[in-house]
């Protein structure tokens, strides 16, 4: 399976530009999708997903068209929008054997084995009779899972998993999705949750403003993030003016001040040591630094100072 | 499609519905709706069921689908809107949008699951019909008649409903007010729209006609499935237009269009049945019009008379085969150039001739008239043979009768609709009556250009009808078998020659010379049960009954036989005073309803038992004999003798929807066998007043002791009343032009316009010696036509009155005289030794018009009949003395005195036809004080001074213009917006439901100088009032007097006698201020009530009556007050 995205773009009817000519190709495993809230994500899925069209450009899923062939497109699809709740009055099994008869999984019999495998698969087995509506967050979103996961879909698509969750569910989900991954299937996590990717995929792509800023490897992007990330022993004062200029990534109170870990280009005025980034801080360092905007306003910002003083 | 994607989302959406609360609640609500509605009208629980509504087989299924069917569809309204919502705001829509599955699939899935849920919920509830249709009530059970409602009324209607909620859903994108719209729709539907274009945009099919005759099966099938196809296409089309405006990306993007189209093709081809529907009435309607066209053209001609008929019939399924050799006579002066006949439309002649032998006589047809081309001299005879076959086209039928009343498909305030047919020829029945036109006739049988001014030949008829099949054959005369022919001979000519055909099996009894059949289909013998210890006692109930009607009626029955025979309950007519008789009932023969269903006390069994619990309550026995014996009596007098029959109003399931009558109003009885005494006996042709025909008729069926003292209690106002009220102001000659009026009123004004003449007479005759006149008049002239200038050379000669010098007069008046009455006086005298009873009063006519006073003196036994609804006929106890009449001349002061055997205790006084309301008086006469030795009798000068006004005694009443209302509520109900007819301006005064705002009544209780009424309502806040006013020209002391029209009669059975104690509150504004006095109204009913002495200067007095009541249940009443002088003196 291979997802090529070409020319991809929407724009509202209000004139908003959610994508903007994004080119992308996704093969086989975990892919990550990064960006900030509004930066086109979910535009992106829906219209990968099908649920809504383009205004240009278009997906390829191996040969298959969005525009034209979205019945065989919608047979490799499994999907977990990121609001997800559940029709009133269905149990657990029921919600499950649902997606499967959708999926086009067919006997009452394969669908029960199919539904039961899934269920132990995410450890719902045991609560398979319960109201879904009545399922802790966690198990709900396995259940989320769970029916994307049915029919063995060869693309997923999951759009921020994992908000909400305790660490340990958290952890168990990207399990799943990991033991999955196997199966040269597509796994598209969209998240802003940058912890989920690290740990699980091997390539991801950023939006912002509709559109693709980066793609490569979690080690690719880390990599553009090599001394820029530093760590200052600040006092409270010094810790405002900093503040103002750089991100800061986080704040360790300490005797006499506090450690912090801030992105930049360079850092001066002040004592601090560089340190290795991880993608948490590349990503900060790529939102802030790489992309122009944030540059723009930077350079407004000091143009602005000059002119005041 | 793909039926596994359909049948996985229909799946789940049946466990999401019936797991939904919404749909519980609504399920349960609805059948416990169902099934209070089956146990209340339908199952023998109680005795309170309709036996129409149970009678027929698909009764109960039907009721059961009509009431599921509404209440699906608003379920369905509201969970269509649910699912929409959801669908839209939820994300787990989306994981299921994103499935391999088209659009298609998904919204017929959701379809198909709502669909199965509620057929599901309509079995149950079609179970629980069955349950109560075996174990609880009188109706057979057809399970054809439950599967069909399922498919064919349920079905379409719930895809229809889903559809255009779907659809409405889609577009207006908004819960609250698709519901808004769809429940506005359903109302609209219900109350409005069904009625409209023939039922077409009837989607629940309330106004179809759907219910089966056990004989000839569904009434109206083709159209009614057209009906039903074209909703159901309607409902597909709009689902597939859902499935295109669906907010998912289509499976296949090119295929939307193709969507659409099937869309468009299916609405399209739902339209199309639909108009089809339209269309094939709009047919109808056009066959009518040309019919008519024809008659109209034919009328201004004089035509031949059909004096012998012999008709040869065969059947072949649906067709007739018939030889007719036909004598038609020249009975005018003028030779006719051509002779026409009137034959069926769709009878095709095929030879007319001389006789068989002779050469084929040219002819026209001109749809229902046959022009023969051939001249008749005055007095030539001409001998006819018309050869025809054909299907017999039933759009020739009831010309006459305006498009709203044809096509109504109402009867009474049943749900259930029969349909309407008026002949039948198949193989299993076939039934023709003279209206079908299924022989040839030489007299127009209907006149559109003037109703009433038709002819009727009396007519030799033999039939004969060769190899008859369906078996048994019923028609007028002596049947005779000969070979496979079974012919019918007659004795005497007759108005009309009809033809039954069926399965029948027959019960008989000879009653002296004349046999009574009763012939009902087989396995419809429903009443024989109730009967069983009649069998040696039937023929003295019958002769007994008939010999009562005879005297009452003053005929002999003429005929040897009288047949009483079943139809199916889709065979209709219509009660038409211009023909004096429904086609109901023929010569000799009696068409009644499939399995009585619609006629009054037509469940024996129901009958029973409710005599038995009336006596039960008054704590009597009653033997079984007696018992069966009050039944059919009661069955004989209120479904065959009766003039009027009570039918009910509105809707049985929904009785107080939109209106607030009584639910019930009078109608003319179709089944009234008095034609077969009068109508069909005589005929009276009059040119240039053709209505004398029908008006003699009404004449002489006018039992002498009409209305029992019971008819007086009434309030509001009758179909007699509205008459009288209608002549006010239009003449006679008018009323017989006007469509607009109702036949039940315009034959009570056939009834005053006939008393009133034959009164007139009286006033110059005594009653026997007109009566005696008559009858030897008829007698001698039975089975002819009469000239009515014959009849009055006669009437000169007997009794010197031309009858031309009163009729013109009579005919075009257009005012009416009005009366008031003073002075009424009793005083003992002794005439021969005997003590007897002088009634005197005064009266005064103060219009330039004559009227006649009917003054009956009512004694002994409190008068009246006691025979109540049930036995008016029979039990007729009355020790009513001889009506006597009285013309009172214009602007005129009279006294009458009458002269009474027994001691007399009430005064009727009939108005006939004068403004006063009610047009019968009862007067109470006062106590007996005197003594006098002046017996004359009669009418004399009046003393002018008793209608003088006197200064010194005031009284004010409701009709006065010193009365009036005052109504803190002046808002308009959703009632008074939607009732567009306008309005009876006195009501009937409802005990039960009483008005919240004043509303006038009439009544003898009400005080009134000639209009009794006065204003009635439910006690209020005080915040309504009347007001009397009079100007005082003489200052002094006054007593004030409150009249008191009556109490509420709820009062009375409450508390085991204990009457309720009710008072009303007056202002009395007076010289030295206001007082409020309280007046108990419980006690001393239709009298004065003295409620104190008050000063009052000259000017304006004033007493106010407000609505507050003593106990919040009572109501009050607003009539009259009187100010009595008393003294000067303060």
């Amino acid at each position: 399976m291979h997802i090529r995205i070409e020319h991809l773009s929407k724009i509202y009817p209000g004139g908003k530009k959610a994508l903007d000519n994004v080119n992308l190709e996704i093969e086989p495993g975990m892919f990550g999708l990064l960006g900030p809230n509004g930066a086109g994500k979910t535009t992106l899925m829906r219209i990968m997903t099908l649920l809504q069209s383009g205004s240009s450009g278009t997906i390829f899923y191996d040969n298959y068209d969005i525009a034209k062939d979205r019945k065989e497109i919608r047979s490799l699809l499994g999907y977990l929008p990121q609001d997800f709740r559940f029709f009133e009055k269905l149990k657990t099994w029921e919600f499950l054997d649902y997606g499967a008869g959708l999926a086009g999984i067919r006997g009452k019999q394969r669908r029960g084995e199919v539904v039961d495998e899934m269920l132990q698969k995410v450890g719902l087995f045991e609560v398979r009779d319960r109201w879904a509506n009545r399922l802790s967050g966690g198990m709900k979103r396995r259940l989320g899972i769970a029916q994307a996961l049915i029919g063995q879909p060869k693309v997923i698509i999951v759009d921020e998993p994992t908000t909400g969750l305790d660490p340990e569910e958290r952890i168990r989900f990207r399990n799943i999705l990991s033991e999955v991954s196997d199966k040269d299937a597509i796994i598209i996590l969209s998240t802003h949750i940058v912890g989920d990717i690290s740990s699980t995929c091997k390539k991801l792509a950023l939006l912002n403003r509709g559109e693709l800023k980066f793609e490569g490897s979690p080690d690719e992007m880390i990599a553009l993030a090599h001394g820029k990330v530093w760590e200052i022993f600040v006092t409270d004062l010094e810790y405002e003016e900093i503040k103002e200029k750089y991100p800061i990534i986080s704040t360790i109170p300490a005797d006499g001040g506090m450690e912090i870990q801030v992105v930049a280009e360079s850092v001066e005025g002040y004592s601090c040591k560089a340190i290795a980034p991880n993608l948490e801080h590349a990503y900060v360092y790529y939102m802030d630094f790489l992309l122009k905007d944030k540059l723009n306003m930077q350079a407004d910002a000091i143009r602005e100072t000059a002119l005041a003083q | 499609m793909t039926f596994h994607n359909i049948f996985s989302v229909s799946r789940y959406e049946v466990k999401l519905l019936r797991r939904s609360w919404l749909f519980r609640i609504f399920a349960v609500l609805a059948l416990v709706v169902l099934t209070t509605m089956h146990l209340g009208t339908q199952s023998n629980l109680n005795n309170q069921y309709q036996w129409g509504m149970v009678a027929l087989s698909a009764s109960i299924p039907f009721v059961n689908i009509y009431i599921f069917n509404i209440a699906q569809s608003i379920i369905a309204i509201f969970l269509a809107g649910d699912f929409m919502k959801r669908d839209k705001k939820l994300d787990t829509a989306e994981v299921t949008y994103v499935r391999p599955m088209s659009n298609t699939d998904y919204i017929a899935g959701k379809t198909w699951g709502v669909v199965r849920v509620f057929v599901s919920l309509n079995l149950v509830a079609l179970a629980i019909a069955a349950f109560i249709n075996v174990f609880a009530s009188e109706s057979a059970v057809n399970p054809w008649a439950y599967a069909f409602y399922l498919v064919t009324l349920s079905i379409p209607s719930l895809v229809f409903v889903l559809g255009v909620s779907f659809l409405i859903m889609n577009l207006v994108k908004n819960q609250a007010i698709t519901l808004i719209l769809l429940l506005g729709y359903i109302m609209v539907t219900l109350i409005y729209l069904c009625d409209q274009a023939r039922g077409a945009f009837d989607f629940f099919a309330v106004s179809l006609p759907n219910l089966f005759s056990d004989v000839t099966g569904h009434p109206d099938l083709i159209r009614y499935l057209t009906q039903r196809v074209s909703f159901f296409l309607a409902g597909t089309g709009m689902l597939a237009f859902t499935v295109v405006l669906m907010k998912r990306l289509p499976q296949h993007p090119r295929r939307q269009a193709a969507l659409a189209t099937v869309g468009g093709v299916l609405l399209g081809a739902g339209i199309l049945a639909g108009a089809a529907y339209v269309m094939d009435y709009r047919q109808t309607d056009n066959a009518r019009a040309r019919y008519t066209e024809i008659y109209r053209h034919h009328a201004v001609r004089d035509g031949a008379t059909l004096t012998d008929a012999h008709v040869q019939l065969q059947q072949d399924a649906a067709r007739i085969n018939v030889q007719a050799h036909l004598s038609l006579a020249n009975q005018g002066e003028r030779e006719l150039p051509e002779i026409v006949l009137y034959l069926n439309p769709s009878l095709k002649v095929t030879r007319l001739a001389g006789t068989p032998a002779s050469d084929a006589i040219p002819f026209r047809r001109d749809d229902q008239a046959i022009i023969v081309e051939r001249t008749l001299r005055p007095r030539e005879r001409v001998e006819l043979l018309v050869e025809y076959n054909g299907t017999v086209d039933e759009n020739i039928c009831y010309l006459d009768v305006p498009d709203t009343e044809f096509y109504s498909t109402k009867v009474g305030n049943s749900v259930l609709r029969y349909g309407k047919h008026y002949a039948f020829v198949s193989d299993k029945f076939t039934l023709l009556t003279p209206e079908a036109l299924w022989y040839p006739v030489a007299a127009a049988p209907v006149n559109p250009v003037s109703l009433y001014n038709i002819q009727k030949n009396f007519t030799r008829f033999t039939l004969a009808v060769v190899a008859p099949h369906p078996p048994v054959v019923i028609s007028q005369g002596t049947a005779r078998h000969a070979g496979d022919t079974l012919f019918f001979e007659n004795d005497q000519p007759l108005s009309a020659l009809s033809l039954v055909m069926g399965d029948y099996e027959r019960k008989s009894v000879m009653l002296d010379t004349v046999e009574i059949s009763l012939y009902h289909f087989k396995g419809h013998d429903y009443f024989s049960a109730e009967f069983t210890h009649l069998s040696d006692t039937l023929p003295s109930i019958l002769r007994w009954a008939r010999d009562d009607y005879e005297v009452r009626k003053n005929r002999d029955y003429p005929f040897k036989r009288l047949s009483f025979v079943e139809t199916p309950i889709s065979f209709a007519t219509y009660a038409r005073n211009w023909k004096g008789a429904s086609e109901y009932v023929q010569p000799e023969l009696v068409l009644l309803p499939e399995l009585g269903a619609t006629l009054p006390n037509g469940s024996f069994k129901q009958s029973k038992r409710r005599v038995l619990s009336w006596e039960r309550n008054g704590n009597r026995n009653i033997e079984e004999l007696d018992l069966e014996i009050r039944v059919l009596r009661e069955f004989i007098q209120n479904a065959l003798l009766a003039e009027n029959t009570f039918t009910g109003e509105g809707n049985l399931l929904a009785p107080n929807l939109l209106n607030n009558s009584s639910g019930w109003s009078s109608k003319l009885n179709k089944y009234d066998i008095s034609p077969l005494f009068f109508n069909h006996v005589t005929f009276v042709r009059s040119a240039e007043f053709p209505i004398l025909d029908v008006m003699l008729n009404v004449m002489l069926k006018q039992e002498n002791s009409t209305g029992g003292g019971w008819m007086r209690q009434f309030s509001g106002m009758n179909d007699a009343q509205r008459a009288a009220e209608y002549l006010k102001t239009k003449s006679f000659e008018q009323a017989i032009m006007d469509v607009n009026l109702l036949p039940e009123v315009f034959y009570e004004m056939l009834k005053l316009k006939a008393t009133y003449l034959k009164n007139y007479i009286l006033t110059h005759h005594v009653a026997q010696d007109f009566t005696a006149f008559m009858s030897e008049f008829i007698l001698q002239r039975r089975f002819s036509a009469v000239n009515f200038s014959d009849l009055n050379d006669q009437f000169a000669k007997r009794f010197d009155i031309n009858l031309m010098d009163l009729i013109p007069e009579w005919y075009t008046i257009a005012r009416t005289p009005l009366f008031t009455i003073r002075g009424v006086n009793v005083e003992e005298t002794t005439i021969d030794d005997y003590t007897r009873y002088m009634i005197s009063f005064h009266v005064h006519n103060p219009t330039p018009v004559e009227g006649i006073l009917s003054v009956r003196v009512e004694g002994g036994r409190g008068g009246g009949g006691f025979g109540g609804f049930g036995g008016g006929g029979f039990m007729m106890l009355s020790m009513e003395q001889e009506t006597r009449q009285f013309l009172i001349p214009a602007n005129s002061y009279k006294k009458i005195r009458v002269l009474s055997d027994n001691r007399p205790n009430n005064l009727s006084i009939g108005t006939n036809i004068a403004q006063n309301l009610p047009s019968e008086m009862g007067v109470r006469l006062p106590r007996l004080r005197q003594m006098s030795t002046d017996t004359t009798t009669g009418m004399f000068s009046g003393d002018s001074t008793l209608f003088m006004y006197d200064p010194k005694e005031i009284t004010v009443d409701n009709e006065d213009k010193g009365f009036r209302l005052i109504e803190s509520n002046q808002k308009h109900t959703l009632q008074s917006l939607l009732n567009i007819t306008t309005e009876d301006r006195y009501k009937n005064m409802n005990f039960w439901m009483p008005p919240s705002r004043w509303t006038a009544t009439v009544g003898n209780n009400f005080h009134g100088d000639y209009i009794k009424s006065g204003y009635y309502k439910r006690a209020g806040s005080g915040q309504n009032m009347a007001e009397w006013q009079a100007n005082i020209s003489l200052p002094g002391f006054y007593d004030i007097y409150i009249y008191n029209p009556m109490t509420d009669p709820r009062g009375r059975g409450w508390g085991g006698g204990n009457e309720a104690e009710t008072h009303q509150y007056y202002k009395i504004l007076h010289a030295d201020g206001e007082d409020e006095v309280s007046v108990q109204t419980n006690e001393d009913r239709q009298t004065w009530i003295p409620v104190g002495s008050f000063y009052f200067a000259e000017g304006d007095a004033k007493i106010t009556l407000v609505d507050r009541g003593f106990n919040p249940r009572q109501l009050i009443f607003a009539d009259a007050v009187r100010w009595v002088y008393k003294t000067n003196q303060k």
